[in-house]
């Protein structure tokens, strides 16, 4: 049986300087995991990537919530893109 | 590391206020942030240096010991003592101006100026350590198996797994084994480009490959069993009898295989090219003449 690591939301938030509230906030958004066991949340450690990645826009860049789901929604579009571009002169390159 | 001139890194003028700063540097920021310029190399280096710019020009201190010595920071520490020296002993040595020094230009300063190390700064910025970009050259035959290579990155090896299937200009992104933070910052990540090259017999689309395969008059006449070379092997095939020079034949799962789906495979096109005999000896072309009368 496969077991996740979980990270204490407290300790995350102490070692980045960020609110509680911040990270239910992201949670609630479905940007970020959490699981509660005992009354105690915890971020699983496959996530903990991604959280600090919003973390750091919301720090560096002054995003709030909404700046963050929006700025991630369009990196995913741009990776999508990328990747169809990457197709598309793979194909190309078939017919040269 | 390279020094630079924090009101240039900015783009601002020397009499720029702090309000001009703080819009100058948010500009920046959300341009070159790292997180939204993923595998680009010189955003990241950019990134640190508008933090690093907006971190002195922002405090009035730093920013007034940054305009007073400018690039000439080496001087400073000299350059203070020589000022104690001349209030002392005024009119004897003639003093000099910090315009001796030049100013303007780049600075190299933040830690010898600032003091580098521990409480430097009032608040230490994490910054998360510079992505590195790599690129790396496969064979269609290396990117048919998944394998192990060992690359060299800024003087580290580094052992990563190729994952059968990779295409031409995929990108795979190592997590933290980019240059280290700075001040407990996470390590950057490490972005490998695929580049594949053309292979001579085989032509790839998506995960099916297309193979043009030479057969004999008679085969492609008479039919008959035929070998063909693939990536997973010999192959043994039967061609039809009146088999037409441009026929095309798809073998099932014998193409590519698709990347990170373990045991799933494209289609292998082939398509027949029916050779004409060539220095047919007299008997031979006579038989072409009687056939060739028989009016097929």
């Amino acid at each position: 049986m496969q077991t996740e690591q979980l990270i204490l939301v407290e300790t995350f938030c102490v070692c980045h300087n960020v609110e509680f509230s911040f990270m239910r906030a992201l949670h609630e958004t479905g940007l970020v995991e959490i699981t509660t066991k005992e009354n105690v949340a915890y971020i699983p450690e496959s996530n903990i990537k991604e959280a600090e990645q919003f973390v750091r826009l919301h720090h560096d860049l002054e995003l709030n919530l909404e700046g963050i789901e929006t700025v991630i929604q369009l990196l995913d579009k741009l990776k999508e893109k990328e990747d169809e571009i990457m197709r598309l002169k793979n194909k190309l390159r078939f017919y040269e | 590391m390279d020094f630079i001139d924090y009101y240039q890194a900015l783009g601002i003028s020397k009499t720029a206020t702090e309000d001009e700063i703080k819009k100058a540097y948010r500009k920046l920021a959300r341009k070159l942030h790292p997180d939204l310029n993923p595998g680009d190399k010189d955003a990241g280096k950019k990134f640190q240096q508008i933090n690093e710019a907006n971190e002195v020009l922002s405090d009035p201190e730093k920013r007034k010991k940054y305009d007073q010595y400018g690039k000439d920071w080496q001087h400073a520490e000299q350059f203070e003592k020589a000022g104690q020296s001349r209030q002392q002993s005024r009119g004897q040595t003639g003093g000099f101006d910090a315009e001796d020094f030049g100013e303007g230009g780049f600075s190299s300063f933040f830690d010898s100026m600032f003091g580098g190390g521990e409480g430097r700064r009032s608040r230490q910025t994490k910054f998360r350590g510079q992505d590195y970009n790599s690129e790396l050259r496969l064979s269609l035959i290396d990117a048919y198996t998944t394998h192990k290579q060992t690359l060299t990155i800024n003087g580290k090896n580094v052992r990563i797994s190729i994952p059968a299937g990779i295409e031409n200009g995929q990108i795979i992104k190592l997590s933290g084994y980019g240059a280290p933070g700075i001040n407990g910052g996470p390590n950057g990540d490490l972005y490998i480009s695929f580049s594949i090259e053309n292979d001579a017999r085989y032509k790839r689309s998506g995960n099916d490959l297309y193979v043009t395969e030479e057969l004999e008059l008679y085969t492609a006449v008479l039919g008959g069993d035929i070998t063909v070379d693939t990536l997973s092997g010999l192959l043994k095939l039967k061609v039809n009898p009146e088999t037409q020079n441009g026929t095309k034949t798809r073998l099932k799962g014998k193409g590519f295989p698709v990347y990170k789906k373990e045991g799933q495979f494209g289609d292998l096109y082939i398509t027949y090219h029916v050779k004409i005999p060539t220095n047919l000896t007299e008997k031979q072309k006579e038989l072409f003449k009687e056939l060739s009368a028989t009016n097929i």
